[in-house]
């Protein structure tokens, strides 16, 4: 195989080829100097995420998973979570 | 002085904080962490809690001067302490959130107030770091996103422009 025809197969597997020759100017993939519209409120924190929200009269839910794979509940005494302070509703299987 | 008052807790201790050079008192329960403290107690939702178990630095606010792990600390052996976090920086206009914006640093932005958090501690005692030095610093924190590449061109560009203020 000649040598120049070598040099372009390799070059087709070169994940930075395309850094060689840049465009001068991109129009949408690639265009350089566009800013974030939200960047400026994920770089100072003020952006909310989930953990972030909080609502009037929210409830905060625990997993208790079985320490026993495949294990069968044949019953269950879930006194003890019922009586915590502010507890709604009993533990659901 | 702002005093945060939570309802029935069980073995309260009272702890002082200055967070950003406001003073806070707060009823703390002896296992919670200082990143739940600031975070659910005082309202400063900018110091986020991703792993939980100091792996992922998206927690990082800085106590007297050095960058820490918030989900590492109890708050009970910070009282008295000083900490900085992600809203101090944004209220002095550090030239980092600039740079930050500037080379999009991020993409879903969870991590990001943590790697400010850590390259302001690193420009405090090095105002020129090299490009090594910023990658040692920003090693503990961890970005799924990928944006790694950036945060070197912003805290390069971040140091310069503190430099050029003083």
């Amino acid at each position: 195989m000649p040598q120049d025809e070598m040099a372009k197969i390799q070059e087709l597997f070169d994940n930075t080829r395309h850094d060689k020759y840049p465009l001068k100017e991109y129009r949408q993939v690639g265009k350089r100097g566009v800013r974030r519209i939200d960047g400026y409120e994920k770089a100072t924190g003020q952006a909310k995420y989930t953990l972030d929200v909080k609502l009037p009269g929210m409830l905060h839910l625990r997993f208790l998973t079985s320490p026993y794979p495949h294990a069968e509940i044949k019953s269950m005494n879930t006194s003890k979570a019922e009586a915590l302070s502010g507890s709604q509703g009993g533990p659901a299987i | 002085m702002t005093t945060v008052k939570k309802k029935e807790l069980l073995n309260e201790a009272k702890i002082k904080l200055e967070v950003n050079g406001d003073l806070y008192e707060a009823g703390v329960e002896a296992t919670w962490t200082l990143q739940y403290v600031l975070h659910d107690v005082l309202g400063l939702t900018g110091t986020k809690a991703f792993c939980d178990e100091g792996a992922c630095g998206a927690c990082t606010v800085i106590m007297e001067g050095r960058p820490v792990l918030s989900c590492m600390i109890l708050a009970i052996e910070c009282d008295g302490k000083k900490i900085e976090t992600i809203e101090g920086i944004t209220r002095t206009k550090h030239p980092l959130i600039e740079t930050y914006v500037k080379y999009s640093c991020m993409q879903c932005g969870y991590c990001t107030p943590g790697f400010i958090v850590t390259a302001k501690a690193l420009l405090d005692r090095n105002p020129d770091p090299t490009e090594e030095e910023i990658k040692q610093a920003l090693a503990g924190n961890i970005c799924r996103c990928g944006s790694y590449p950036q945060h070197i061109k912003a805290v390069i560009e971040a140091a310069s422009l503190l430099r050029r203020r003083k």
